[in-house]
């Protein structure tokens, strides 16, 4: 499937350019992601933060890219990014910046900012066509404020802002639809716990000028509500159960790059988790997991 | 006012501590603040929470300085952020520490001839980690000497009112049990005066720098690995290298970084960065990797 250097397992970095001890929280599955993705890139890159967990990351003087940072306003990451490589551009232009020295622009926001108040300002990046990587690590909700819910938490979860009775009662954004009607040059999303599917699609990424647009679902311990050690197996079964769709965009069609001959109920991976636990106790509420299996069951009988 | 500042670890409860304290003071008809320090909240990560309260309106605003008193709920934060904890110490500060050292260990590490009241684990239940929150909180109430009872319980409940009621019941019994417990330290703690000091600030004119030396700007990459994130750990994961088949699934998924690769092509945990979430553990396919109780195996290497 893949025509770069990663073929397998093994062809993966062993040694790794997100440097240890950041303060995200333990198991974070968000920081699995980012790490992946910083191996594949390569040391000449600049991320531009909208303010979300990951701002953590770089607490001045301490930082874990080798490249450089900026962090924006919420609202705002994507217009950042023109700036920037507006700016190397126009320094290699004149010169002043050798070619090889020329930096990948990344955004890293969180749910929040993709799928909420910075949906304008990468709409508009879309429109003009620039160049540049965004990554949005969806972990369901506003993490870094204490976990109340966004347009991207699922239908039935508990968060700090729906918090009593059946969960959240709206529904999941599609993200991925909104991006793919902008014709973005490349789309897809990814998961930390199928690193070989991340892998290949970033490497493919790297081939193309324009915008590279990345979703990756961000199994969050402290605000899913489960142990720090499940981040990868809650992330395998929400590719299994066919909650988190592995595809990409391109070209103007979407493939999906994992296509399941049986699907896992969502059960097993909605009672994983503390956010869904008034799904399973006192008592089994069979009603809502059918809600949320039939919404999953739907999705695929479309693909 | 009473300025009263709690430490713990991200996960322990120390910020619903500080609101039951928080509650609890307000139906005793206080003002009140309580907060948690923002934007550290991460799990097992060092965290602090504070509480004023007076009789009349708050001016204070931000951190507290200079508490009255200290609670620690993890006794491991003084190995590690020793001067976060005890920060701003003055005649009037009270220290109480849930801890398994000796009293006499407890003065030697503290250090600063101030009362220290001790919990020790061994008398409480064996899943009081659970409880954290009701226990620090309900021990401070009694040092007050001014929270009654009923308010204190009236703060649990408030605070836990979403959880199950076995859990709330739980928490009332044993913030009950530590009010009665800590009888004889009733009225420690005491107010301070509240009335803001403003002085005047004294402004100096500086010249402006060069801006090259004036911006924060980083020259140098991966400065976190200063930031010893291994004393955050609870567990350890452990390799047996007879076990392990070289395949190196832990390193590709440890979030942190954490393992790198020795000459024989075995995986070594940097355990000075390693927050100890077991990811590794769960997706070694051979069973190569065990948990360790974190405090158990540092005894045993130092
Ligand atoms: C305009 C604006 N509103 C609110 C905030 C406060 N805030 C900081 S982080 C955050 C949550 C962001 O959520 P998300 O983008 O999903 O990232 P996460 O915290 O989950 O990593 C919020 C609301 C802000 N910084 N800016
Ligand atoms: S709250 Fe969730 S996303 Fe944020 S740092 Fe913690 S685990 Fe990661
Ligand atoms: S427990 Fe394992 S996976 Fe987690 S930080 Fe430590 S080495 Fe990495
Ligand atoms: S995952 Fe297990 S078997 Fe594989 S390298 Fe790590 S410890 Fe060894
Ligand atoms: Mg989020």
């Amino acid at each position: 499937m893949s025509e770069g250097l990663i073929k397998n397992i093994k062809d993966l970095s062993v040694e790794h350019n997100l440097a240890p001890g950041t303060s995200m929280c333990a198991g974070c599955g968000a920081l699995e992601t980012v790490k992946l993705f910083c191996d594949i890139l390569g040391k000449n890159t600049v991320f531009v933060n909208a303010a979300g967990c990951m701002t953590l990351l770089a607490i001045y003087p301490f930082t874990p890219f080798s490249g450089s940072w900026l962090y924006t306003a919420m609202a705002s990451a994507s217009a950042g990014a023109q700036g920037i490589r507006d700016a190397l551009d126009i320094l290699i232009k004149k010169g002043r910046l050798s070619a090889s020295e020329d930096l990948k622009v990344i955004v890293l926001t969180g749910d929040g900012s993709a799928y909420g108040m910075g949906l304008s300002a990468t709409s508009a990046a879309i429109d003009r066509d620039l160049d540049f990587y965004y990554l949005c690590y969806d972990n369901e909700g506003y993490g870094n404020t204490g976990h109340q819910d966004s347009a991207a938490t699922p239908y039935g979860a508990r968060t700090a802002t729906s918090a009593s009775g059946a969960g959240f009662t709206g529904r999941k954004k599609d993200l991925f639809s909104i991006w793919a009607a902008h014709k973005p040059a490349y789309l897809a999303t990814i998961i930390a716990a199928e690193p070989l599917d991340l892998a290949h699609k970033v490497e493919k990424a790297m081939t193309i000028k324009g915008p590279k647009m990345f979703i990756t679902l961000a199994p969050c311990p402290t605000g899913w509500h489960y142990e720090p050690h499940q981040t990868v197996s809650i992330g395998k079964l929400a590719v299994k159960t066919g909650i988190w769709p592995l595809k990409e965009f391109k070209d103007g069609t979407v493939t999906h790059t994992k296509v399941l001959k049986e699907r896992v109920p969502v059960e097993e991976y909605l009672k994983l988790q503390g956010r869904f636990e008034h799904l399973f106790v006192p008592e089994k509420n069979p009603a809502l997991i059918n809600r949320i299996q039939t919404t999953v069951d739907q999705y695929w009988k479309d693909v | 006012m009473f300025r009263i500042r709690f430490h713990g670890r991200g996960g322990e409860g120390i910020k619903t501590a500080s609101r039951i304290l928080g509650s609890s003071f307000f139906f005793e008809g206080f003002q009140v603040q309580d907060a948690p320090k923002y934007g550290a909240e991460r799990r097992g990560a060092p965290v602090s929470a504070y509480v004023r309260a007076d009789h009349k309106q708050i001016y204070e605003r931000g951190e507290i300085h200079k508490p009255d008193l200290i609670i620690i709920a993890d006794e491991t934060l003084l190995h590690v952020t020793r001067n976060t904890v005890l920060e701003g110490i003055y005649e009037n500060t009270v220290i109480f520490i849930i801890s398994a050292m000796s009293n006499s260990e407890l003065e030697e590490i503290i250090n600063c001839g101030k009362t220290i009241i001790k919990i020790a684990p061994a008398v409480l239940p064996e899943n009081y980690h659970r409880f954290l929150s009701s226990i620090t909180a309900s021990a401070t109430a009694r040092f007050t000497g001014i929270i009654q009872i009923d308010s204190l319980i009236r703060g649990v409940e408030e605070e836990l009112k979403s959880a199950k009621n076995d859990l709330i019941l739980e928490n009332t019994a044993i913030a009950k049990k530590i009010f009665n417990d800590m009888t004889s330290y009733s009225g420690i703690v005491t107010e301070t005066d509240g009335t803001p000091v403003i002085t005047e600030p004294q402004l100096i004119d500086l010249p402006l720098h060069n801006s090259s030396i004036a911006t924060p700007a980083i020259r140098t990459g991966s400065t976190s690995v200063k930031n010893q994130t291994g004393s955050w750990r609870t567990s350890r994961p452990v390799i047996l290298q007879e076990k392990c088949s070289r395949c190196m699934l832990c390193n590709v998924y440890c979030p942190d970084s954490a393992i790198t690769k020795n000459e024989e092509g075995f995986p070594v945990i940097d355990y000075n960065h390693c927050k100890g979430c077991l990811i590794c553990r769960e997706v070694c396919p051979s069973g190569a990797i065990t948990q360790e109780d974190e405090k158990t195996s540092r005894s045993k290497t130092v």
